[in-house]
């Protein structure tokens, strides 16, 4: 029998009980990681094969525009080797800001009719956005095979940059999410943060080739921290820990965050 | 841990909405110039109360019914009691497994399929994949739905979704289940057999259960108490009463507003503005053949009067063809197992107000100066008023009243009412409307009603007096028709107000030239 519920309304938010409960609620979302999956995959004709054939795109895209067009070059390592990683952070940070915003709207005939905590939704968006990164993965270990560049046994400490890259991402998505329930205008923010974002990182340059000024505001990009780890993670090249005060608005998001998405929480199924 | 005994527990529990929110959802940039300026741009967003200060008890086992107006705040409480929205005010305990089906289905992903969505829900409430596959096909069967399980759910009629919301909720062994007007809700006649069937079976196992509906007659079958909720606020809860209050309340209002509103008829849809008072009495003299003319019966005189047959008929046949009623086929729905003792049981045990109003105070009661009422009484024939009444009594009914004036000529009739029907039947006291001229003083007058005449269920009864006009007396009196043993087979089968006892002719036609 489960156990004794209790709601007051005046109960006070505990950010970490909201991620507790998210555990206790695995079942859900492991269920809707698969429901997901099957609409992305099982209901296209090609299926994965999508994603990999976004992935190389993207991939020869940016080698011929940076790397044959405008000639960058990166020591010891071929180009799209070295921007590999970023992009691969990139695209799995900006996965979660766009899948979350919206996914309200996408479950609000379930919102409201049963009950689950909500929270679930940006944080099981962020574990579907796996998949893909996960292909755009494989891509790399090939590029990085073809071109001859060996694996770093730093790849070991692979899921710390995943666990950093994850909560970079929910701590914008939740915002957006929470945000989108009174003001659907935070849905347009999203091509702003993912448009923008990527320039304001170093995705495709090396933070050497920025000006010196310019190098201190990336410490406090945390997507150039992500990237960085990645970057050390496959091809051994260091970063510096200065990168880490990057994760500092990072946790001040996903406290905040957290605290306002339960706080929206309640008006969710009255205002979608 | 000891568990507590009870099932749902809400105490001071309010929702407030505030109306701006509802109306559109404020755009970003207003709100931050309303902030910078400190304008706020929502000045005249109003606040209003879906339910205020709300506090009950309910038991584990217990069947509750919640009844109220429309916009009295009942799908509001569910969706607090089912978490699906949250209260601004109070405190809500929840002990047990709760699963809801509320307006129309439940929580299904309109691009699932019909498989994939009862998956889902079973997991949401909190059941196992391996507990799903295990009543998974009678869930399906149970739904009707075998043919379209691998469809997505948004191809699916209200009616599918709604059977198989009801299916799933009442197969996953919930503690607590809440419907919201799943009771005749799609108008699907023999799935609605269906589900009181299966509201019998939870009863039978003690299920907690809280219904909300509008359909008095099938509510008070399965509650034991019932709350009465007007503008967000508990008016009155208890027993059988509290229906009876609700619709005596509910008749009169209607009453009055007929009254006030001259020509409008209420409630009744379609067709309403074609006919007109002169067909009523046109109708007249078919209708009273049908009543039959033992001495001492009235006469069923227009009952319904302003619906045109057959347009009424055009109506529903297509409503017939525009839905996926299944029309309600004999054998098709077979029986559950019920044991119709303990219905019985369960019917006689509901306490149940005597059909008595007296008035002492001749300024209170209703009349006019030619003559006021003194007592009205409901009872079988032979029996006393208190004790219940059943279809196969002859229905007697008393009136007494004061003749205050000495001319005038008096006719008094019987209003019969039912629950969303206000007029039901009118019957005279006297055959062919003659008026008759009696003296000053106190008179009875008994009518008797044929046995097998109305269903059972809770009728209302009002007077009706001409003396220079038609009036119909500004009260109303609830009573109750149960079923007796000799009758209760199939009880669910035959719904409606009306059971005559018919002659029934079987013959073959097989060999008949």
């Amino acid at each position: 029998m489960p156990d004794l519920i209790v709601i007051k309304s005046n109960s006070k938010i505990k950010v970490l009980a909201e991620f507790v409960k998210i555990f206790k609620y695995r079942t859900i979302v492991r269920s809707f990681i698969i429901r997901d999956i099957k609409i992305n995959y099982a209901q296209t004709k090609l299926g994965i094969v999508w994603s990999f054939i976004q992935a190389i795109t993207a991939a020869i895209i940016v080698n011929f525009f940076f790397g044959n067009v405008m000639h960058l070059q990166i020591k010891n390592v071929a180009y799209i080797v070295y921007a590999f990683p970023g992009m691969m952070g990139w695209y799995y940070f900006s996965y979660m800001v766009q899948n979350s915003g919206t996914s309200l709207i996408q479950w609000q005939h379930i919102i409201k009719k049963v009950y689950f905590p909500k929270l679930i939704l940006p944080f099981y968006k962020s574990l579907v956005g796996l998949v893909e990164f996960f292909i755009w993965m494989i891509l790399l270990l090939l590029l990085m095979l073809y071109n001859g560049t060996p694996l770093s046994v730093n790849v070991l400490l692979l899921p710390v940059g995943i666990v950093l890259n994850i909560i970079t991402g929910l701590s914008i998505a939740i915002w957006l999410c929470a945000l989108s329930v009174r003001y659907r205008d935070a849905l347009h923010f999203i091509p702003f943060v993912v448009g923008f974002g990527i320039l304001a990182t170093p995705v495709f340059v090396e933070t050497s080739m920025l000006p010196k000024s310019l190098s201190y505001v990336m410490y406090f990009n945390p997507m150039a921290g992500v990237i960085s780890v990645y970057r050390w993670c496959f091809l051994n090249i260091p970063f510096s820990p200065y990168y880490l005060f990057g994760f500092i608005p990072v946790i001040l998001l996903l406290i905040s965050g957290t605290y306002y998405f339960r706080k929206m929480e309640k008006y969710m199924s009255d205002l979608l | 841990m000891e568990r507590p005994d009870f099932a749902l527990r809400v105490s001071g529990l309010s929702k407030k909405y505030t109306l701006q929110e509802l109306e559109k959802n404020e755009s970003l940039f207003q709100h931050l110039r309303g902030f910078i300026t400190k304008k706020r741009t929502h000045t005249h967003s109003k606040e209003f109360y879906a339910l205020r200060d709300i506090d009950f008890t309910i038991k584990t086992g217990e069947s509750v019914g919640i009844i109220g107006r429309n916009g009295a705040g009942k799908s509001t409480l569910l969706k607090i009691l089912s978490q699906v929205t949250e209260p601004t005010a109070g405190k809500l305990e929840i002990n047990g497994k709760l699963a809801s089906v509320l307006e129309i289905g439940m929580g299904f992903h309109p691009e699932l399929t019909g498989r994939e969505n009862v998956f889902l829900s079973g997991i949401m409430l909190g059941i196992s994949k391996k507990q799903i596959e295990k009543c998974f096909d009678d869930i399906v069967k149970f739904a009707e739905v075998e043919s379209f399980i691998e469809t997505p759910v948004k191809h699916y009629s209200n009616g599918m979704y709604l059977r198989l919301a009801f299916s799933l909720v009442t197969h996953i062994n919930a503690d607590i289940l809440l419907f919201d007007e799943v009771l005749g809700g799609v108008g699907d006649l023999g799935f609605n057999m269906k589900i009181y069937d299966k509201i019998e079976q939870l009863l039978e196992k003690k299920n907690t259960m809280v219904l909300v509906s509008h359909d008095l007659s099938q509510i008070q079958r399965y509650c034991q108490r019932f709350i009465l909720l007007e503008d967000g606020c508990i008016k009155d809860q208890g027993g059988l009463e509290v229906i009876m209050h609700y619709f005596e309340k509910t008749i009169t209002d209607n009453a009055e507003s007929k009254e006030s509103i001259e020509n409008e008829i209420p409630e009744v849809p379609v067709a309403a503005e074609e006919s007109t008072n002169e067909d009523i009495t046109e109708k007249e003299p078919e209708n009273k053949e049908v009543a039959g003319n033992e001495p001492g019966n009235g006469i069923i005189a227009a009952a319904e009067p302003v619906i045109d047959p057959a347009e009424d008929f055009e109506q529903q046949e297509t409503i017939l063809k525009n839905s996926d009623i299944n029309i309600f086929e004999p054998g098709k729905h077979q029986p559950v197992n019920i044991n119709y003792s303990d219905i019985l049981k369960r019917e006689d045990s509901k306490l149940f107000p005597p059909a008595v109003r007296t008035w002492d105070d001749i300024e209170k009661a209703p009349g006019n100066t030619h003559f006021s009422l003194k007592t009205v009484r409901i009872y079988g024939e032979g029996k006393d008023v208190s004790e219940p009444i059943y279809v196969s009594d002859k229905l007697c009914i008393e009136i007494e009243f004061n003749k205050l004036s000495e001319d005038a000529a008096i006719d008094l009739g019987i209003v019969i009412s039912y629950l969303n029907t206000p007029l039901l039947a009118s019957i005279t006291s006297y055959p062919d409307f003659n008026r008759v001229f009696i003296k000053k003083g106190n008179y009875g007058i008994k009518a008797y009603i044929k046995p097998y005449t109305f269903n059972y269920g809770i009728f209302s009864l009002s007077v009706s007096a001409l003396i220079d006009n038609m009036m119909t007396l500004k009260f109303s009196l609830p009573f109750k028709i149960v079923l007796n043993n000799q009758n209760m087979l199939n009880l669910n089968y035959y719904p409606g107000p009306l059971l005559s006892k018919l002659e029934w002719d079987i013959e073959s036609k097989d060999n008949t030239e």
